[in-house]
């Protein structure tokens, strides 16, 4: 009995870092439409910020980091772009976190608009100075779009998942 | 219960945050100060993954399959009757093609053409697009295990897509053309003219360095020029959609929203060409050895170098093998010797005086100018 406690213990608590890898992985097939990428890109950033809000220390920020640097080798960009944006969002809503986590929901969500924004045009920026070129900003802001709207929906069922988790 | 932390880590104080944050500085750094080992990183991290890649591309796959069977079964009969009239279209192609294939071979072998290199195809499966990232370009299931190399060509069933920039032991990652550092030497196939393919993200590829005075209509087609020889001539990019105002814009044949499967284009370098005895000798061969005797005789199997080389060492080997006793009996011979030649001067003044053996007959020689 002990050692099911200790896996359901396990599973429990590594499910949101789960999660997160999951949707990078799934970003990643080959869907052969820049729709379902523009889709499905913003989602990890939308589970980091919910966990890293609300569970904060079942989202550590050496996952963060890992999911960061996996998604950038991944992808086969410049490794650490990824992997900076993600941290910084982390750093700022895990010191403000008790401040954000009180909010209604309408603000949270604006909370995580800036938050977005601010870690899409980061990796705009600095793949662009990294590359030496300006690169084409409007699939950046499809995506930090598709990621606002998709907010409600992805942190209504990560409630439920929340919910799941305290059993 | 409460949950505790899978990675037992306390990090929420500015001192960790910052101690991740530094990290992820130094690696962004570390792709301008050591280029090479983060792409092994990254390679390594693929091929490690590319298994879990795979599983996690089984939806899209099986969205996809279910998307093409809709979309069958709406056309079928339409896309049979198409399908009907472009096999009987190609049948001709195909027969035609049969006989220029007969007639270049037996061309080729006429003048004992040998191929610059020898091409042959790897057929490899994508795993993975870039998603979000900034980077065009695909994961690819086939790595240096399978024999691919850095920048090999990627075809679809239509041309090119795209050139292999890393290569792992189970996997690679292609540079698909739309990319904006995707570079291609090109020939404008009409025109003759040499040019850069290059990639421009979501706008069509443009054609780079090609001079303003030279005329490029649209309609004309873009093939690989093979320059540098990393990959083979004739390979089809597209064909030139716009030309205007020194601005040449292609549309390429390959299609990188359908692909599933590619061929990477494998293009080895010539061997030492055979040498061609006497009895295959071709009426070809005859001319041209008239023409220029030097260039198609066969050629010797062993050079005067390698002959000479080894024999040096044996000499002195041998030099040094000869007993001290031997020495003395050296002057024995000699005297022997001095008394042999005095006989045979005194027979060639007998007989009549011809060539000594050990030289050479000069049989080509031009013959001598008489002096005056």
């Amino acid at each position: 009995m002990e050692i099911l406690q200790k896996v359901d213990t396990i599973v429990r608590s590594s499910l949101p870092v789960v999660l997160c890898i999951f949707f990078v992985l799934l970003d990643l097939a080959p869907w052969s439409s820049p729709l379902a990428h523009a889709v499905l890109d913003p989602i990890p950033l939308i589970i980091l910020c919910y966990w890293v809000i609300h569970r904060p220390e079942l989202f550590p920020m050496s996952a963060t980091f890992g999911i960061g640097l996996l998604r950038d080798a991944l992808t086969g960009q410049f490794l650490g772009i990824t992997t900076f944006s993600y941290l910084l969002a982390d750093f700022i809503l895990r010191s403000q976190r008790t401040f954000f986590a009180n909010q209604p929901f309408l603000s949270s969500w604006m909370v995580y608009g800036f938050v977005l924004t601010g870690a899409g045009l980061m990796q705009w920026a600095l793949t662009s100075l990294m590359e030496r070129e300006f690169l084409d900003i409007l699939p950046t802001l499809l995506r930090i779009a598709f990621g606002v709207l998709l907010y409600p929906v992805v942190s209504g069922v990560l409630s439920r998942v929340q919910l799941l988790l305290r059993g | 219960m409460r949950d505790r932390n899978l990675f037992s880590s306390t990090i929420t104080r500015p001192a960790g945050a910052m101690m991740w944050i530094g990290a992820s500085l130094v690696i962004l750094l570390s792709n301008f100060i050591f280029p090479t080992v983060t792409a092994s990183v990254r390679t390594t991290v693929v091929d490690i993954l590319s298994p879990l890649v795979n599983v996690a591309g089984k939806p899209a796959e099986m969205a996809q399959g279910l998307q093409g069977q809709l979309e069958n079964a709406a056309h079928l009969r339409a896309e049979n009757e198409a399908l009907r009239e472009e096999v009987a279209n190609l049948k001709t192609w195909a027969e035609a093609a049969r006989q220029f294939e007969e007639e270049n071979r037996r061309l080729k072998e006429f003048l004992r053409y040998k191929d610059a290199a020898v091409i042959s195809y790897i057929t490899t499966r994508v795993i993975s697009e870039s998603g979000g990232g900034f980077r065009n370009s695909v994961l690819v299931t086939a790595g240096s295990h399978a024999g691919v190399e850095k920048d090999m060509i990627a075809l679809d069933e239509n041309g090119v897509v795209g050139r292999v920039i890393e290569v792992g032991n189970w996997s690679s990652r292609v540079l698909l053309y739309n990319d904006l550092n995707f570079r291609l030497p090109v020939t404008v196939e009409e025109a003759n003219q040499r040019a850069i393919f290059a990639g421009q993200g979501r706008q069509a590829p443009k054609l780079m360095f090609v001079p303003q005075e030279l005329e490029v209509k649209p309609g004309m087609r873009v093939i690989t020029s093979g320059h540098g020889g990393i990959f083979p001539a004739g390979l089809q990019v597209g064909v030139v959609q716009e030309s205007s105002e020194g601005t040449i814009t292609v549309r390429p044949y390959g299609r990188i929203d359908t692909m599933e499967l590619i061929r990477l284009v494998r293009y080895g370098m010539p061997k030492e060409p055979e040498p061609v005895s006497e009895k295959e000798k071709t009426p070809a061969d005859e001319l041209l050895q008239k023409a220029d005797p030097v260039k198609t005789e066969t050629p010797k199997t062993e050079t005067p170098a390698l002959k000479t080389e080894p024999a040096a060492p044996k000499e002195k080997e041998k030099e040094k093998d000869v007993p001290k006793e031997k020495e003395k009996d050296k002057d024995k011979d000699k005297e022997k010797a001095k008394e042999k030649e005095k006989e045979k001067g005194k027979e060639k003044e007998k007989v009549e005086p011809s060539l000594p053996k050990t030289e050479p007959a000069p049989k080509t020689e031009p013959p001598a100018k008489k002096e005056p």
